[in-house]
């Protein structure tokens, strides 16, 4: 339902279309933000992620951060899935597999310059030693703490995510630290302190595999009326975060090409996607559809499109196919090592990371046993600003 | 409580009209990671035999568009022990050295360029390994599978430039691509992104059991996005200087490239931390005391000012500063050249309060460094003109501010399996690119430059005119009276007079790159 609001917004976006020339975008993932969005946090049998948060400024700071549950489940057993085959039931009847998408939220308060990193398994609690390696925090308050006196982690306890196996997404975002909303600002007293990255760490046959990128950060603007309606974008008077970009830029190697410099390994890469605008009050599952335009070295040019519902991640040569090797991610398809994506949200804007993973070539999309797979995770770029606005709506 | 906003539509129109011309105000000239730019950094680069690196480079625009590329070799060789090092010998402590044969084993770094370039058609993706360039083969079949070719490789693709040539090994050192015409002049086109894959070269598993024949065991990889100088226009007074000056958007004609960050940071595990997570994941990885599964951080760092054409391997001094988790603080200040290495260990960092995590900076430090003047001077300290000459006229020293920074850090985890004598198994590594930092909390990460001809520490600017000043250097707000480049003669961007052709006026003066512009020429694939 559009409110008085936003059909305002709207309105005055329209003419920012018609009248302003193509900026560069303003989301940013190596610098300061106010919002943070972690797009792909995983837990499951062999994979955990260590999220970092830390305070840019000599000043404390406060975030209010929510992990959003994008496990699939069944229609019928309420399980976790992957697909329909996961959802039979006890009577022999298969359920469908439907997008999930659960909302928990908890504080983080953060001392001057502070880094904070916490698994995703086992979250951060208070007490006990005060040690992150214990899951504690460090700055727990009282008479044993050893930070300065007048700085404290007191009130932060970050839950673990809600179940295992666990596919979802972290928000955080600088909040005054009484109201849990984001402070009433004007001009340079609008923050932009927090920094984040995610790693995703898997042990198998005793190796440690990690797979790190940084938080895609929103930048606030000049103005914040303190409401817990985030604007991102839109017209330049009510914005309250610089905007999401229209387009993001996907390099990556082709599914299956053989990597240059082994001449063994095969390249699998995976894609991360959240939709900008997100309404945590009312939990309504945001859905974007995400147009592909898929370059190859001989300029050739192939597109497609998915919707996402509240996340996409999945390797690129399943994103248009069950059948990998007819993708047009397929790098026997495309013939060459290298390719470019462009990513366009149709109806909203998009933020998202990806991973390269190095598999065994015999083994069927990176599930050898006889090796072990090598990955890395990596920022998208991006190119222009949205020109509707995105909106985020926390409780 | 919703608070009602200033919504009304005429409101909101005025608002817009009003903000396209304020546009960008605290939006930050910066220089990116996410997005295309002019120039195209890689500050790191591996071919030594153990590692080697894959470059991807894109040409984002729509039309063709060139790049001229140069790699910096910054690997320097143990005097002693013929050992490669990465960092001065003085800026390492005695329990981490540079060079491993004592104090007499000196590290000495040289500065070795190569330079090639680049033509990509309108959208083209390309990749090559660094360690055997790219040889153009129109006659390769498009199997997605790269071909030696003697030293070198073919891959399917368009190669239109027909060959990017290998750089001399060992290599560890950086990248860049200037996006250039193709008459060579420097373009503003902001087309170019790329990334670089770090790949650890698996070892032969030739003492293993079956399954036998097996040529590697296991592999890992790194990848980090291109650092990417975002332009506004091409430079107009030489053709082979591109200022680094951009710190307020919109500040015309006076912005060309976007300047370096005030600092750099990043979060990294302490020095002799554990991984926070792998011994939950797999209790028998991590068992073995008291090593555990502990995480190595790597830092690298570059000027951002640079001089291919007179082959200056530029000095810089960092300020590098943590805090870790108990908000417990340590710095220390070095001198490096060039490119440099490093482990926190390596600058005698230590951990006594056993914090897992810390937030490292890394600020650009020092007042200035002369790029020209009597030779002997060139490349030292300096906080003015007069500092960077002894027999010439004051006039021709040139003391410019202090270089700025841009950084690279990874992180290698070791477990038990890696730890074990005799290991083949690899520590499973991951990059990032660090922050940029508005450390003087004026709304812009962009570094403000120095005016030229005063002591640089008595101002701070960000443009030439009224207003662009601050300090007790200035005069009315603005920098005063600069100085022309090439001649030395007094000169004013706002009141003149000018420079002559083909030279230039400093007032507020920053980073530069300096680069020789010449004919982008293809090279005939191979018969």
């Amino acid at each position: 339902m559009l409110t008085n609001k936003k059909l305002s917004l709207l309105g005055a976006a329209a003419v920012w279309l018609a009248l302003s020339p193509m900026a560069q975008a303003a989301t940013y993932s190596d610098t300061g933000a106010a919002v943070l969005i972690y797009s792909k946090v995983v837990v499951d049998g062999s994979r955990d992620t260590v999220l970092e948060i830390t305070n840019q400024s000599g000043q404390a700071r406060a975030a209010h951060c929510f992990y959003i549950n994008a496990n699939p489940r069944c229609s019928n057993t309420g399980g976790v899935c992957t697909g329909v085959s996961d959802c039979r039931d006890d009577t022999g009847f298969f359920g469908s597999c439907v997008p999930g998408w659960v909302e928990i939220n908890f504080d983080i308060f953060l001392t001057p310059f502070q880094p904070l990193g916490w698994s995703a398994a086992r979250g951060l609690s208070s007490g006990g030693t005060g040690s992150l390696a214990d899951g504690k925090t460090p700055c727990p308050g009282g008479f044993l703490d050893s930070c300065p006196f007048a700085d404290t982690n007191a009130g932060t306890r970050i839950p673990p995510v809600g179940e295992t196996p666990f596919i979802g997404e972290l928000k955080c975002i600088e909040v005054d630290r009484i109201t849990r909303l984001p402070a009433e600002c004007q001009g340079d007293a609008c923050r932009n302190d927090l920094e984040g990255a995610a790693t995703i760490t898997k042990v198998e046959q005793g190796q440690i595999d990690t797979r790190k990128y940084n938080a895609v950060g929103l930048r606030s603007t000049d103005f914040n009326d303190g409401s817990n309606e985030l604007i991102i974008g839109g017209a330049p008077e009510s914005a309250e975060y610089q905007p999401c970009a229209e387009v993001l830029v996907f390099n990556h190697l082709f599914d299956g090409a053989v990597d240059p410099i082994s001449g063994f390994w095969e390249a699998h890469s995976e894609l991360s996607l959240v939709p900008c605008t997100e309404n945590l009050l009312q939990q309504d599952t945001p859905s974007v559809v995400a147009q592909f335009l898929v370059f190859n070295e001989f300029e050739q040019r192939l597109s497609t499109s998915i919707t996402v519902n509240c996340l996409l991640d999945r390797p690129i040569s399943r994103i248009d196919t069950s059948q990998p090797i007819r993708s047009i991610w397929s790098a026997a398809f495309n013939g060459t090592v290298a390719g470019q994506t462009r990513i366009t949200g149709v109806n909203g804007g998009l933020v998202g990371a990806a991973t390269l993973a190095f598999c065994d070539p015999d083994g069927l999309e990176c599930d050898s046993t006889v090796f072990v797979d090598s990955g890395a995770a990596y920022n998208l770029n991006q190119f222009a600003d949205r020109v509707a606005p995105d909106f985020i709506t926390i409780p | 409580m919703r608070v009602q906003k200033r919504n009304p539509w005429l409101y909101s129109l005025g608002m817009v009209m009003a903000a396209m011309v304020l546009s960008g105000a605290r939006a930050g000239a910066d220089v990116v990671s996410d997005r295309p730019g002019s120039v195209t950094i890689w500050p790191k680069v591996i071919a030594d035999g153990t590692r080697d690196t894959l470059i991807t480079l894109t040409n984002t625009s729509n039309g063709q568009a060139y790049a001229h590329c140069n790699y910096v070799n910054g690997l320097g060789f143990c005097r002693l022990s013929g050992a490669y090092c990465t960092l001065p010998s003085a800026s390492a402590v005695a329990t981490a050295p540079a060079c491993p044969g004592g104090a007499a084993d000196v590290c000495d770094l040289q500065w070795q360029e190569l330079d090639f370039d680049v033509i990509l058609t309108r959208q083209q993706p390309t990749i090559w390994r660094v360690s055997t360039g790219r040889r153009d083969d129109p006659l390769q079949e498009p199997d997605a599978e790269c071909e030696p070719d003697g030293n070198s490789q073919n891959c399917p693709g368009f190669f239109l430039i027909g060959q990017v040539v290998p750089p001399v090994q060992p290599f560890a050192g950086e990248l860049r691509c200037i996006q250039v015409a193709a008459d060579g002049s420097a373009l503003s086109g902001n087309a170019f992104k790329g990334e670089a894959t770090l790949e650890t070269i698996a070892k032969a598993a030739v003492d293993l059991p079956p399954p036998a024949g097996i040529p590697v065991l296991s592999t890992q990889i790194s990848k980090y996005n291109s650092i990417n100088i975002r332009a506004v226009r091409p430079p107009s007074g030489d053709p082979a200087i591109l200022p680094l000056n951009g710190v307020v958007p919109g500040t015309d004609p006076f912005n060309v490239y976007n300047a370096c960050p005030e600092a750099v940071e990043f979060t990294n595990y302490s020095v002799g931390a554990e991984d926070l997570v792998a011994d939950s994941i797999d209790p028998t990885a991590c068992d073995d005391t008291p090593a555990g599964c502990p995480v190595t951080t790597e830092i690298t760092v570059i000027p951002c000012r640079i001089d291919y054409e007179r082959q200056i391997p530029t000095r810089f001094v960092l300020n590098i500063v943590y805090h870790n988790e108990f908000e417990q603080l340590a710095s220390v200040e070095r001198d490096f050249q060039c490119w440099t290495n490093f482990t926190l260990e390596q600058l005698g960092f230590t951990n006594v309060a056993g914090s897992t995590f810390q937030r490292t900076r890394l600020n650009p430090s020092g007042s200035g460094l002369c790029i020209d003047g009597n030779a002997e001077l060139i490349n030292t300290p300096c906080d003015d003109d007069a500092d960077c000459v002894s027999t010439l006229p004051v006039t021709s020293g040139v003391c410019a501010p202090a270089s700025g920074i841009l950084a690279i850090v990874e992180e290698f985890h070791d477990s038990d399996v890696t730890l074990a004598p005799g290991s083949l198994i690899i520590p499973g590594t991951d990059a990032a690119n660090p922050f940029g930092v508005d450390a003087d909390d004026d709304g812009f990460v962009g570094r403000p430059g120095r005016c030229r001809g005063v002591d640089l520490d008595t101002t701070s600017c960000t443009s030439d005119g009224p207003g662009g000043c601050e300090g007790s250097g200035c005069v009315g707000g603005a920098c005063p009276v600069g100085r022309c480049r090439n001649t030395g003669v007094a000169c004013s961007n706002v009141v003149g007079p000018a420079c002559g052709a083909g030279d230039f006026c400093d007032q507020c003066m920053n980073d530069e790159m300096r680069f020789q512009p010449d004919v982008v020429t293809p090279i005939p694939p191979m018969p």
